[in-house]
């Protein structure tokens, strides 16, 4: 009698370790299975706001560069000279000066308003632009141009970069960044 | 025999994995066919569109000698005194038409393009776009012409 107990609790303990590796197996499995769901969801998320609003100040840096290259190619003595961060459109509720190189860019000639036929105010309100320029050795100056925003109470920067020559200088424009 | 309670077979196991795949599946498909839905009603890759122009508006800059603002649109003349390309509004939707003449649809859907020179300097095009979804994004950047310079 005693050896059929014995011999009935044996298989018992010995199950229940193997209880637990076919629980975790089963999880391991499961959370595999599930990765592609995740993956596709990841991939076709709609991109956020945030995106567009980067996409936008990158091209109002482009906007900067191009300026200066532009002026720097009507007068090639033209170094920009530095600024803090200024507006790029004229509010109402802000006295700070438009940024030079958003002066007189609206369609009609004058500072982007709130009346600006070309719709752009309340887009480009949000940003302001900063110009850092450096001497480097070789005959060269760096610009760089930051357009920044907030986001969700954090300071956003997106930044262009370009080598300048010296008037004197023959090296020709590098590239931007 | 008798089936313990709290206990799973390999078999269960396999099952249970294979039916949540299937579940998981065609729970991506869907996902992916309601994202590409959602992409097309808002035309929400605009910014492709964007690139399209960014790309050739750099490159016919880089060669050309000056800008020409014709009616919808604007004109980069080459240094061969032609038109090296001409990219003009029509119907909403802007084309790029090279020296073959060949028209190239860059972006559609647009309520309005605006290509101007910057009031002091004449090799700096400033460009404009407006789509018709006004909650999207809109285009506004400078090109200056290289002329061949770099």
């Amino acid at each position: 009698m005693e050896n059929h107990i014995d011999s009935a609790a044996q298989p018992k303990s010995h199950k229940q370790p193997a209880n637990i590796l076919e629980l975790l197996l089963a999880l391991a499995i499961l959370s595999v299975s599930m990765y592609p769901l995740v993956y596709i969801f990841r991939i076709s998320q709609v991109p956020r706001q945030k995106t567009q609003t980067e996409y936008l100040a990158t091209l109002l840096a482009h906007h900067v560069i191009e300026t200066i290259v532009a002026r720097k190619s009507v007068n090639p003595s033209f170094l920009p000279f530095m600024s803090e961060a200024e507006p790029v459109v004229q509010s109402s509720d802000s006295v700070a000066p438009v940024s030079h190189y958003f002066r007189g860019i609206g369609e009609d000639g004058e500072n982007i308003t709130e009346n600006d036929p070309g719709q752009l105010y309340w887009h480009l309100k949000q940003f302001s632009c900063q110009i850092d320029t450096y001497y480097l050795e070789g005959a060269l100056y760096k610009v760089i141009v930051y357009i920044s925003y907030l986001n969700e109470g954090r300071k956003m920067r997106v930044f262009f970069e370009r080598l300048l020559p010296q008037a004197d200088s023959e090296t020709d424009i590098g590239d931007e960044f | 025999m008798k089936r313990r309670r709290g206990e799973l077979s390999l078999d269960g196991i396999i099952t249970l994995a294979f039916i949540t795949v299937m579940i998981a599946t065609g729970l991506a498909v869907m996902q992916f066919h309601l994202s590409r839905q959602i992409e097309q009603r808002v035309d929400h890759d605009i910014t492709i569109g964007y690139n399209l122009i960014l790309q050739n508006l750099r490159q016919d800059t880089r060669v050309g000698k000056k800008f020409e603002i014709i009616e919808n649109g604007v004109a980069i003349i080459g240094a061969n005194g032609r038109p090296a390309a001409i990219y003009r509004l029509i119907d909403k939707a802007l084309y790029r038409f090279d020296e073959g003449e060949k028209g190239q649809l860059i972006i559609s859907n647009l309520e309005k393009a605006s290509f101007r020179l910057h009031p002091e300097l004449k090799n700096l095009l400033i460009v404009n776009l407006l789509p018709s979804d006004k909650m999207q994004l809109p285009f506004f950047t400078s090109f200056a012409l290289r002329g061949g310079l770099s």
